[in-house]
């Protein structure tokens, strides 16, 4: 790990490079507040506050050049996680910042494990090996009944919305590969969230992201992970936070 | 072994203009370098998403874009990549090419970017998002800096002689397609 001792210096590392700029983002009164800081020349810490009541998460995105590129997500978090530290930046580089939240109802989860008597060793060596995944890239299987998209976007609809009957599948012709296959309700998603919770871990994590209208989907435990939870939110973004703007500096340890 | 084509798409002079957001210690210009589409195997490309519809473990599987080459002076690759779909493992998404394949920024199941000599995992990834890679070659000392999502993730060494960026989509010697992958906001500079 590198050394930390540039966290002491923060003031005059703002002073060298300059100091957070802020724009302002929604009006509204639970409007998310970013913030950002340096903590050495080239690590950036954001800490964000949300006040919205109901969402899911929230998605932190950077850009260099917010007119002529997109911002790409640096992380999706649970409601509760509120900061982050980008850390060994770009150096003499504007970073952009902006958090959004999302919104949307899960699925069912299911809890899903590995035989018991596969062997650290055999498994493994198992994924090392190629194995055929064509059955797992996003598709859209037809229902086998009718089903009435509704909103996810509207309180009265929203729980009927929500993804149902998932269930996970391991592929028996690989290692870990779990097929996933649930009903898709809703009718005006941004998208799904494959969502996981590693064994002990308190809370889901984004793992895939899939195009609305998707339905199926494969997954792989990487070894040793033998054991975990899936769900399958089907999802919208809200309004942006205000836009923080940082300048990093020189990176004392590349020497360019 | 399937052989590869080589279609020159583009030639493209080269221009050189202050770049007015500063990516990376400066200054620098912009540079527009020509490339060619290569494709092998099950390999297709559709405007700039790169596929490879089989999931064959062995031969040249690839669909990529093989960029000018470069001998002097720094030069930065940057671009968003987005993997749309992997329905196999270990596919190159981008490499910087020195006398041989050298940097090679790879994706793997379940979700991670990794180099492929070596093995060094750079980030974790989720399938369907987007990301981000600059990647700053330095031919006077024979290195180029990776950076994901703005992070510095590898400083590789051991360069040598004449260099090019490529980009798309090429089964690396363990892996496997089919797999999808859809770039974005390309751009090169220089200094």
């Amino acid at each position: 790990m590198r050394p930390r001792g540039w966290a002491l210096l923060p003031a005059l590392i703002g002073a060298l490079v300059g100091c957070s700029r802020s724009t302002p983002g929604s009006v509204e009164t639970d409007a998310i507040r970013l913030t950002a800081s340096l903590v050495s020349p080239v690590d950036i810490a954001l800490e964000w506050h949300a006040p919205a009541t109901g969402v899911a998460g929230h998605v932190l995105e950077y850009t260099n050049r917010p007119g002529t590129e997109d911002y790409v997500p640096l992380g999706f978090f649970p409601p509760n996680h509120t900061t982050f530290t980008h850390l060994r930046l770009i150096p003499e580089t504007e970073f952009y910042y902006r958090v959004r939240p999302y919104f949307g109802p899960v699925s069912n989860a299911v809890e899903v494990s590995l035989p018991k008597e596969l062997t650290a060793e055999a498994y493994a060596a198992a994924y090392a090996l190629p194995e055929d995944y064509r059955w797992a890239p996003p598709a859209i299987v037809p229902e086998s009944s009718n089903v009435t998209g509704k909103s996810i976007r509207n309180t009265t609809t929203s729980a009927d919305a929500a993804p149902a009957n998932l269930q996970a599948e391991l592929v028996t012709h690989t290692v870990s590969g779990f097929k996933l296959a649930w009903t898709d309700r809703s009718n005006d998603e941004q998208g799904f969230f494959l969502e996981g919770k590693r064994e002990g871990a308190a809370e889901y994590q984004v793992y895939a992201l899939l195009e609305p209208n998707i339905n199926s989907f494969g997954w792989a435990f990487e070894p040793p992970e033998k054991t975990g939870s899936f769900r399958i939110r089907a999802y919208y973004y809200g309004e942006p936070s205000n836009v923080v703007t940082l300048l990093t500096g020189k990176d004392p340890e590349l020497g360019e | 072994m399937s052989r590869g084509k080589v279609t020159v798409v583009a030639v493209i002079l080269g221009l050189s203009a202050t770049v007015q957001a500063q990516v990376a210690t400066g200054p620098w210009s912009s540079w527009n370098p020509s490339f060619n589409t290569q494709t092998a195997g099950c390999g297709s490309i559709s405007g700039s998403t790169f596929s490879l519809s089989c999931s064959s473990s062995s031969g040249e599987q690839r669909a990529e874009r093989r960029y000018e080459t470069f001998s002097s002076g720094v030069k930065q690759f940057q671009g968003t990549v987005r993997v749309n779909s992997l329905g196999g493992d270990r596919i190159s998404l981008q490499q910087t090419f020195a006398s041989d394949a050298w940097s090679m920024i790879a994706v793997k199941k379940p979700g991670s970017l990794y180099q492929v000599r070596g093995g060094q995992t750079l980030a974790n990834y989720s399938i369907g998002s987007s990301v981000r890679i600059n990647a700053v070659c330095y031919t006077g000392s024979d290195k180029v800096v990776n950076y994901v999502n703005g992070s510095l993730v590898q400083t590789y060494t051991g360069g040598s002689g004449s260099y090019y960026f490529k980009l798309g989509a090429y089964r690396t010697d363990s892996g496997a397609g089919p797999v999808s992958v859809t770039w974005s906001g390309i751009s090169f500079y220089q200094k």
